[in-house]
């Protein structure tokens, strides 16, 4: 039997919610097959199968909120049914094997064991059991055991081997058994490294209690105050990357909440529920309101009103499309690019403060994120390096990131590493809000309706322009007024005149 | 070709045997000796040396007084000076008074002249309870000279190798501990080879061949583990070696193991009190040589950490046939 059990898969969730479940019991499943989707505070995934075999029990139903570590899906192994063919086949250990299970029962002798140690992170497994692992090439550490206690057994690493990710496709616990030499010791010492080595990566975080670091990752973790068991390793062995302390630094992408969302928990929680008054406070809903929380009681806020004449940019707009349709590029994508110019002439925007070590750290990246709205609730998405990026580019990536987005189908790489947050709410209306920093940001601004308003001129001239308000709200602690204003100004100024930004395109 | 050869061979039984290789022995060499009390005209305690000193003469077979050090430090002498004794302690429990000739003089002879002088003695001493007999004479302290630096530890389990290991005692040329089970002095008869011969020292004999389980015993623990073997696999199809380690120092380190290699599993059976047993012995060279191949955790099965009880607990003391089958079925079911 193998437990699927919920981990984590990033950022140091702690539970996750049930969103759907793709299997039934008695349904066969094959190894990376997806069991069941879950969501957790940002993302929505599918808890694959670790293993070939037969769904035999799901242990949650759709809503249900499980804990990281709990059983989700058990499934017994293909290679559990194979052992046992093995077993009777043979018939002078089948009929030991047979009356041992029996003598087990009776004699009560594994009472005295030991479930599996999490405290170290070490698997059960008898020595023998080990030197198998160890000549077939696999890390025991990385096979769930279906032995007494959780032990893994000579026919889980016979299994857990034939493993198809392991790149020997098709290959039963016999034929690996007999391909490693035999199961007899002593006589298969040599031959044995032949067989293919597991992929380690994908299931070393997972299983591993003990975050794998390098000394100096460690360095950097103690340093930002960051518990490396927090944090899941990108390196594809599962080893902790200073990137990854990082992206777990700059924090999960969720901004202020403008826009009332209800989520699709909600609409179905309502038909099913007789009080429709009460809408469950989970998932991602209650992951925004932690959030924000935790924004807006760190964080002294404030917020500067201005508008801008966008009647020029929207004149570029038309007249590119004009040119090549393909080209049709979203004002916001000329927003994001003046903003990027905007901050790097006022740098402190974009910036995150640590306080512990008392520094205000000045990012060298200019990632935008762009808060989305969802059906599950506001999420931001970050489009990364826009220093390096044309305003078309900017435009691509903000569709395909906004589309991951309502699909549910963001990574955790997709919300990470933002430096300051757009929230493009125009298109729905408004003209003002306060919005709340995306922690440990430093600022924000928000767009609201573009509309055409009557503008005096300089000369008193009344004119009808196409004004659009902004709302910049910004980390009091980093930064005061003035600079807010200096810094609105800035990109007034690349908006209402857009050959600058062909000047000052890098 | 076919090559054929004849050995004559008589049924004895253990003690039969033992007093057979005393008798070759004083025959083939002068420089044997053997003393003890009542060995001679009485033909010793257990009568194994019955008759000797009629055949062999007083000179030869010596009563002494009783007195075990004077016994062993005596033979010490003798064994210096070029003789080969055989001192005889009546049973193990009552060698307490010459531990100090043994552990001071005789195991550290050769060391301590640097090789110059050497001990060629023997001690026999009949050891191990299930005979109903009183305080004392139960016990089984072999760990006790296990742990002597200098001394062999042998300990036979049937007549052809009580012969056998005797006469290669008699010609070692330094101490040797000859550990008799009492209790299979007369528990059973075996064809013995007339004439001389021996069993190499430190080799261990395997009297059962098996896949599933290496059962590892000595002396009177050796007919228990048979039984108890066989049954198991009557019952349930599991398979046992059983080996008889006859020497308990040097171990046959090669022998355990190669079982324990074949089998993944090991099953200790001694009758002496666990703690500071042999078996810890046999564990750390399982541990040493063939960690890798466990499939299951060492059992043991020995006697209680309390002196042998009187004779109306010694059943419940010593370990039995159920008591051994229980662990092997714990060590395949782990």
């Amino acid at each position: 039997m193998t437990e699927v059990k919920l981990n984590d898969i990033g950022e140091g969730m702690t539970e996750a919610e049930i969103m759907q479940i793709l299997v039934e019991p008695g349904a066969s499943v094959s190894v990376d097959e997806p069991l069941v989707e879950i969501q957790t505070d940002k993302l929505t995934a599918e808890l694959p199968s670790p293993v070939a075999g037969v769904v035999e029990k799901i242990h949650a139903k759709v809503g249900d909120i499980v804990q990281v570590g709990n059983a989700v899906v058990t499934v017994s192994a293909a290679g559990e049914t194979i052992s046992e063919e093995h077993k009777t086949a043979q018939p002078s250990e089948g009929n030991s094997m047979g009356s041992r299970t029996n003598e087990s029962a009776e004699s009560g002798v594994n009472d005295e064991l030991m479930p599996f140690n999490s405290k170290t992170g070490h698997v059960l497994a008898v020595p023998h059991t080990r030197k198998i692992a160890r000549d077939l090439g696999v890390d025991i550490e990385h096979i769930q055991g279906t032995g007494p206690s959780g032990r893994v057994t000579e026919e889980d690493v016979y299994a857990f081997s034939a493993h198809p990710k392991s790149g020997v496709d098709n290959k039963t616990y016999e034929s690996v058994r007999s391909e490693a030499g035999s199961a007899e010791p002593g006589l298969a010492e040599s031959g044995l490294s032949q067989a293919s080595q597991p992929e380690s990566g994908a299931l070393a975080s997972s299983v591993r209690g003990i975050a794998s670091a390098s000394p100096a990752v460690r360095k950097l973790a103690r340093e930002y105050g960051v518990d490396l068991a927090d944090i899941r390793g990108s390196d594809g062995l599962g080893r902790i990357r200073a990137e990854d302390i990082t992206a777990h630094q700059a924090g999960p992408a969720v901004t202020q909440s403008i826009v009332q969302t209800i989520s699709a928990e909600v609409k179905s929680q309502e038909a099913k529920s007789s009080d429709a008054r009460e809408i469950p406070f989970r998932g991602r809903r209650r992951a925004i309101a932690k959030k924000m929380s935790q924004s807006m009681f760190t964080i002294p806020h404030v917020t500067h009103f201005d508008e801008v004449d966008v009647t020029d940019i929207f004149a570029v707009k038309e007249s590119l499309k004009k040119v090549d349709p393909e080209k049709n590029v979203s004002v916001a994508a000329f927003y994001i690019k003046a903003l990027q110019f905007a901050l790097q002439e006022v740098p402190i925007f974009n910036a995150k403060l640590d306080e512990e070590n008392e520094v205000i750290r000045l990012e060298q990246e200019y990632n935008i994120g762009i808060a989305a709205d969802t059906e599950d609730g506001l999420i931001v998405p970050v489009i990364k390096n826009v220093e390096k990026l044309s305003v078309f580019q900017i435009h691509t990536q903000m569709k395909q990131l906004i589309k991951k987005a309502k699909e549910n189908r963001l990574t955790a790489a997709d919300i990470s590493d933002g430096t300051f947050t757009v929230s493009n709410v125009g298109p729905m209306g408004s003209t003002g809000a306060t919005p709340i920093i995306n922690y440990p940001e430093c600022a924000l601004m928000a767009f609201h309706k573009t509309k055409k308003t009557p503008v005096v001129r300089d000369n008193d001239e009344i004119v009808i322009r196409q004004v659009m308000n902004i709302s910049m709200t910004f980390d009091h602690r980093v930064a005061d007024g003035a600079k807010a204003v200096q810094f609105t100004n800035h990109f007034i100024k690349y908006i209402e005149n857009p050959n600058l930004l062909l000047v000052d395109l890098g | 070709m076919a090559i054929s050869a004849r050995v004559e061979t008589r049924q004895m039984t253990l003690v039969q045997a033992v007093t057979d290789a005393l008798r070759t022995m004083l025959r083939e060499r002068d420089d044997v000796l053997l003393l003890g009390e009542d060995i001679g005209k009485n033909g010793g305690v257990f009568r194994a040396t019955d008759g000797l000193m009629d055949e062999f003469g007083e000179e030869r077979v010596m009563d002494t007084p009783l007195a075990e050090s004077g016994i062993i430090g005596s033979a010490i002498g003798m064994a210096i000076n070029g003789f080969r004794p055989v001192a005889e302690i009546q049973f193990l429990g009552f060698i307490y008074p010459g531990l100090n000739q043994i552990m001071t003089h005789a195991t550290r002879m050769r060391s301590r002249s640097l090789g110059r002088y050497s001990v060629p003695m023997v001690i026999r001493a009949p050891y191990g309870g299930g005979v109903r007999a009183p305080e004392i004479h139960s016990d089984s302290m072999e760990a006790l000279f296990t742990h002597m630096p200098g001394i062999k530890v042998v300990v036979p389990s049937t007549p052809y190798d009580a012969k056998g290991l005797l006469i290669s005692a008699i010609e070692d040329p330094d101490p040797v501990l000859f550990l008799e089970p009492l209790r299979s002095y007369r528990a059973g008869r075996g064809d013995v080879p007339e004439g001389k011969y021996s069993i190499e020292l430190g080799q261990a004999a395997t009297l059962k061949e098996g896949n599933d389980v290496s059962i590892f015993a000595w002396g009177a623990m050796i007919p228990k583990a048979l039984k108890a073997a066989e049954k198991i696999e009557q019952e349930q199809g599991i398979t046992c070696d059983v080996i008889d380690l006859r020497t308990l120092y040097p171990l046959d380190k090669d022998a355990i193991s190669a079982s324990v290699q074949k089998t993944g599993r090991a099953v200790i059976v001694h009758e002496a009190q666990s703690t500071g047993g042999v078996s810890g012995d046999i564990m750390s060279v399982i541990n040493d040589t063939s960690f890798l191949y466990l499939r299951s955790p060492i059992e043991r099965v020995t006697g209680y950490d309390m002196p042998v009880p009187m004779f109306s607990l010694e059943d419940e003391y010593l370990p039995n046939e159920d008591r051994i089958r229980h662990a092997i079925k714990k060590s395949v079911n782990f």
